[in-house]
């Protein structure tokens, strides 16, 4: 059996086993993995390792430049498949060519493109810089060479996964199968080159990091479990491959990683710890449930044909149970990165991110019970809103999943790059464009299904044609998104070599330890005088010792 | 570190009681044509229930636009090659 509750205990075991033995330190077991993640990273590969250049920041740099390309990409494909879901002969012309994709065809292969090329990228891009930043590495990531060299087997791995998604196997076998491999072992070095900057750590990784870690070992300890559990298969069952790229990778790093720009893009400290911990925890907890129980956004991409698999009534009750209660760590999400940035006391900021940071953390919430309620159903057998999911799963991808990750890159790419982005008003049109194209032409294609599906439910003759100019409205505003994402992709990319050239402050102008207040002072004040987050305040009354001259 | 609250005062209502500013025209005549617009929909629809509203019914939205996903797909190879000629040119400038 596929799901068991056995097996997501087992894995929480393991992860809270990895958290509790390395927040002391891996101790030997870091020595080990040093010395040999190193040779594996480097000397492993031999000559192949000097086609990569090994200067501070350029892994992240050319994780996130390709999940730029990879996102126009995928714009592109969803927006043909939104449209040729309501003209299904528009792209009849090409069949002279030999290309004939249907409406689903086209979305699989942008989202499969969007998730894994996009998403995936960026996602690692930023983990390369951010997280040995919030260990404190000495020298940062340990194999900068490495990181970037295997942004090319994930590239590979993207391709063969958009070919798949027209043909899964041209050859008569599975592609599918030679993508995820592909992927696997970019995933594996990127994995080891984490561990290595968080065995070399000089502080604790905070919560956003610990996350992090566990997003990104969350995967292989899922998949390890299954093997050692059950008797799977991972030819004859693709579906496991689920197992590591599922909710922990994307959702959990995402997470993070928002938490760490939201932070730090609006200079304001994380407005609750609890939420935090919140987050940590109940992610950890909760989502593991999502990819056993109803793949959703996640199964229904690499493995189009793959069933979920039959599971126990009990499974069913305890998955349900964990997936109702994710609602909690997603409020906190939320509610922490909104709050963070509106501590700040200013309107979020559109050019480094912090304001389509904001967007998707509202939209999350809504998209969770959107999920959540046209879901429940399928948990128990019921199909009555599959025609439904489809558009759900591309809402959840275009209106949290893609933004939070844009949000990231712009809130990073000043750091990366080191260069400004050339053209602040292009990135302020786009997220304009972006938001508004995306939200309204979705909900457009979601009004037209729905009406579709009311009307083949009730079994009538009649047909709407209110269902079809619904379809249209959507699909033409969702084109809004496609010209968002094409000046977002050329502020990314002109940005490498137009971009302002920003000078490096970051241990010149530190700082004060403590700030003596001795009147009614402003905080404006106090920050130019070098004071951060961690200053400590003294009040001059507390310097004065009872008898001696006032300290001026 | 405690709040302050403070008590309501005499002064207060002369200082917040009386708007020294008044919006753009503009947006008056915005909510108002809104608020009709609204009014006169829900009239309609009660008024002659079931029925399509007169000429903006009749509007074909983007239906015109249907088969001529073309014009998009140009839209987007302009966007594809503005990127690639980007790159291009940038990493080949001396």
């Amino acid at each position: 059996m596929f799901i068991d509750i056995t097996n997501h205990l087992i894995t929480w075991l393991i992860l809270f086993g990895f958290f509790a033995l390395s927040s002391r330190g891996l101790g030997t077991l870091g020595e080990v993995l040093r010395s040999t993640g190193m040779f594996l990273l480097e000397k492993a590969l031999g000559p192949a390792i000097d086609f990569a250049e090994g200067k501070p920041g350029s892994a992240a740099r050319t994780w996130i430049v390709l999940s730029s390309l990879w996102l126009f990409v995928s714009v592109c494909f969803t927006f043909l498949g939104i449209w040729v879901g309501h003209d299904q002969y528009a792209l009849i012309s090409l069949t002279g060519w030999g290309y004939s994709p249907s409406s689903s065809t086209l979305i699989a292969a942008g989202t499969a493109v969007g998730l894994y090329g996009s998403v995936a990228m960026a996602v690692i891009g930023a983990s390369l810089h951010v997280f040995p930043s919030l260990c404190g590495t000495p020298g940062g990531l340990p194999s900068e060479r490495n990181g970037t060299l295997v942004a090319v087997p994930w590239t590979l791995g993207v391709i063969i996964l958009f070919i798949a998604a027209h043909n899964p196997d041209p050859f008569g076998i599975d592609i599918t199968l030679a993508a995820i491999a592909t992927m696997g072992l970019a995933y594996s070095a990127i994995a080891v080159n984490l561990l290595i900057a968080f065995a070399d750590r000089t502080q604790s990784p905070r919560e956003p990091g610990w996350l992090l870690i566990l997003a990104i070992v969350a995967g292989p300890v899922s998949v390890l479990v299954e093997f050692l559990m059950g008797d799977t298969n991972p030819i004859a069952e693709p579906w496991i491959v689920l197992k590591l790229y599922g909710a922990p990778f994307f959702l959990w790093s995402v997470s993070a990683l928002a938490l760490y720009s939201a932070a730090l893009g609006s200079r304001s400290p994380l407005w609750s710890r609890t939420l935090s911990g919140t987050v940590l925890v109940g992610l950890v907890i909760t989502t593991s449930a999502y990819q056993s129980l109803d793949g959703g956004l996640f199964s229904s991409l690499i493995t189009q044909n793959a069933s979920i698999p039959d599971v126990s009534d009990s499974s069913r009750m305890f998955g349900t149970f964990l997936v109702a209660l994710s609602l909690a760590p997603m409020l906190a999400l939320s509610a922490n990165i909104i709050a963070t940035i509106r501590t700040s006391g200013k309107s979020p900021e559109i050019t480094n991110g912090m304001a389509i940071l904001v967007a998707s953390s509202f939209s999350l919430v809504l998209l969770w019970f959107l999920n959540y309620s046209l879901r429940s159903p399928s948990f128990v057998g019921f199909q009555t809103y599959e025609p439904l999911l489809e558009t759900v799963e591309l809402m959840t991808m275009w209106l949290f999943m893609i933004p939070m990750s844009m949000g990231i890159v712009l809130h990073l790419y000043p750091t990366i790059t080191n260069r400004t982005l050339p053209a602040p008003e292009r990135t302020r049109q786009g997220y304009w464009m972006f938001v508004t194209a995306v939200s309204a032409g979705l909900l457009c294609t979601f009004i037209s299904e729905s009406i579709s599906l009311s009307v083949t439910e009730i079994d009538i003759e009649a047909t709407s044609s209110l269902a079809e100019r619904f379809a249209v409205i959507g699909s033409v505003l969702f084109y809004g998104a496609v010209v968002a994402v094409t000046l977002h992709t050329l502020n990314i990319v002109r940005g490498l070599f137009h971009g302002k050239i920003l000078q490096n402050t970051s241990q010149s102008s530190r700082r004060i330890e403590s700030y003596t207040i001795n009147s009614s002072t402003s905080i404006r004040s106090i920050l130019a005088a070098g004071a951060d987050v961690e200053t400590v305040l003294v009040p001059a009354s507390d310097t004065d010792v009872p008898g001696a001259p006032t300290e001026l | 570190m405690s709040v302050v609250f403070l008590a309501d005062s005499a002064a207060d209502i002369d200082v917040f009681l009386q708007a020294d500013a008044e919006p753009e025209s503009s947006w008056v005549f915005l909510a108002l044509g809104i608020i009709i617009a609204l009014l006169s929909l829900t009239i309609y629809s009660i008024i002659f229930p079931g029925q399509n509203l007169p000429v903006i019914s009749d509007l074909d939205t983007f239906g015109s636009l249907k088969g001529q996903v073309w014009l998009f797909i140009l839209g987007m190879l302009v966007g594809g090659l503005m990127i690639l000629s980007t790159l291009l040119t940038e990493v080949t400038r001396e």
